[in-house]
């Protein structure tokens, strides 16, 4: 009798012990490419930052982006370094993201000082250094009553934590696109226009006056000054 | 008797070889699973977006002196009551920068006079440049539970932008501006060789 319930003690043990392994390997689900920790860290704090700023905005884009994104999944085996991915039939996801995005090209005067301002030795003429200009996301705006998904019956709805994470890969990818949007260009000429103006009205006749950029940027050097915040496209 | 003593044995020990070999692959497995290096078996999904073009909708020559950039966020709360069950909740994070300045488009013809080194301006009022200040790329969605339709998400939307407006546009922030906009304009003049700087608003 002894033995026999040593012996189921053992089974129950070992099955316990079992599970516990198996669920190590168990299916892991994310969603969003991040961990459910990291969600539940998020702060709560409401911030409310100040800067004081001189910044002349010259160019104004409204861009629209539809967001894809398709949710397959795939079973990786991983064997002695060797790695196999199996499409799943556990039913596929999709949804279709539109939004808008408004980027401002601008022209930060906070640090403009004399050295970037030439006069001829008759002070006839003028000619102005800008500083370099700059493009910021000042606005990005998910069309709700548009977007549109589609999941399999096995499958949950897209939360809107995961819709917020592509609305964000959406906009970086526009940020990525910016040298090709010809925004630098026209910074330059709506500075040109917005600036000869103010200048001629200081007593400089429109054709002596001349503005330029630092450098003359080529669409090759636009990548490699794209600034690391998300938000701000230094050129 | 002997003899079932002998089976029972002989049970047990088998019991207990197929318990350890259990418990061993158990481990095994485990530990393979750790390194990541012998066997490693998951479900994986891409979470990236697919490859979309960019629609340009329109691109616009403006003239916007910022002097202020407020960022805030503002957090909505939506809640929707059920007769049974738990009620549905959305709570989400929105932030966005409002920025406050003068619009040059706004400015009057001959708002720049200058006599000598002397100069005047005749600015528009200052005032929070435009509507559209909220990223929603940036908004975090705090807590969902039930679902929701795309029109209670606009409804937040609004809310926040009201909250934030409320919040941030006020006769302190506006005269903040003011003020910035002076000292910054005063001082960009005098890199101009002006020495008398005269700046004025118009009333809103």
């Amino acid at each position: 009798m002894k033995r026999k319930i040593l012996f189921h003690n053992l089974m129950v043990v070992a099955t316990v012990l079992v599970a516990t392994a198996c669920t190590s390997t168990a299916v892991r689900e994310d969603t969003t490419g991040s961990t459910s920790e990291s969600a539940v860290a998020d702060s709560v704090d409401l911030v409310m930052a100040v800067a004081r700023t001189a910044k002349l905005h010259t160019a104004e884009y409204h861009v629209h982006k539809i967001v894809t994104h398709s949710d397959v999944k795939f079973l990786r085996t991983t064997l002695l370094g060797h790695t196999l991915d199996t499409r799943l039939s556990l039913g596929d996801r999709k949804i279709a993201i539109p939004i808008d995005v408004t980027l401002k090209a601008y022209i930060d005067f906070s640090g403009f000082n004399e050295s970037q301002i030439e006069r001829s030795p008759d002070g006839q003429k003028i000619h102005i250094t800008l500083p370099d200009p700059k493009v910021v996301v000042t606005s990005s705006r998910i069309d709700y009553q548009s977007t549109k998904q589609y999941t399999d019956i096995l499958r949950s709805d897209f939360t809107d934590e995961e819709m917020t994470y592509f609305t964000a890969q959406g906009v970086r990818s526009i940020l990525k696109m910016v040298p090709k949007l010809g925004i630098l260009a026209t910074a330059r000429q709506s500075a040109a226009r917005t600036l000869i103006p103010l200048i001629a009205s200081m007593g400089y006749s429109e054709s002596d006056i001349v503005i330029t950029f630092r450098k003359e940027f080529t669409e090759s050097d636009l990548p490699q000054l794209i600034d690391n915040e998300r938000s701000v496209v230094k050129f | 008797m002997k003899l079932q003593t002998d089976k029972s044995n002989h049970i047990l020990s088998n019991s207990l070889l197929i318990i350890a070999a259990l418990v061993l692959s158990a481990l095994g497995v485990r530990r393979c699973n750790e390194n990541r290096e012998i066997l490693d078996v998951e479900v994986v999904h891409s979470d990236s977006i697919d490859f979309t073009p960019v629609h340009i909708r329109s691109i616009e020559n403006i003239g916007e002196w910022e002097f202020l950039a407020i960022a805030d966020e503002e957090l909505v709360d939506s809640t929707r009551h059920r007769t049974l069950g738990r009620d549905d909740r959305l709570v989400r994070i929105y932030h966005g920068t409002l920025r406050l300045g003068i619009d040059l488009r706004q400015a009057r013809e001959g708002w720049v006079q200058a006599i000598g080194d002397s100069v005047h301006l005749q600015l528009p009022p200052v005032r929070l440049l435009s509507e559209r200040f909220i990223d929603e790329a940036r908004t975090r969605a705090f807590y969902e539970s039930g679902t929701w339709d795309a029109r209670a998400k606009e409804q937040m939307y609004y809310k926040a932008a009201r909250q934030m407006r409320h919040r941030c546009v006020t006769p302190q922030t506006l005269q903040q501006a003011e003020d910035n906009a002076r000292a910054e304009l005063t001082a960009l003049f005098q890199t101009f060789g002006f020495k008398s700087i005269g700046i004025d608003f118009d009333k809103l």
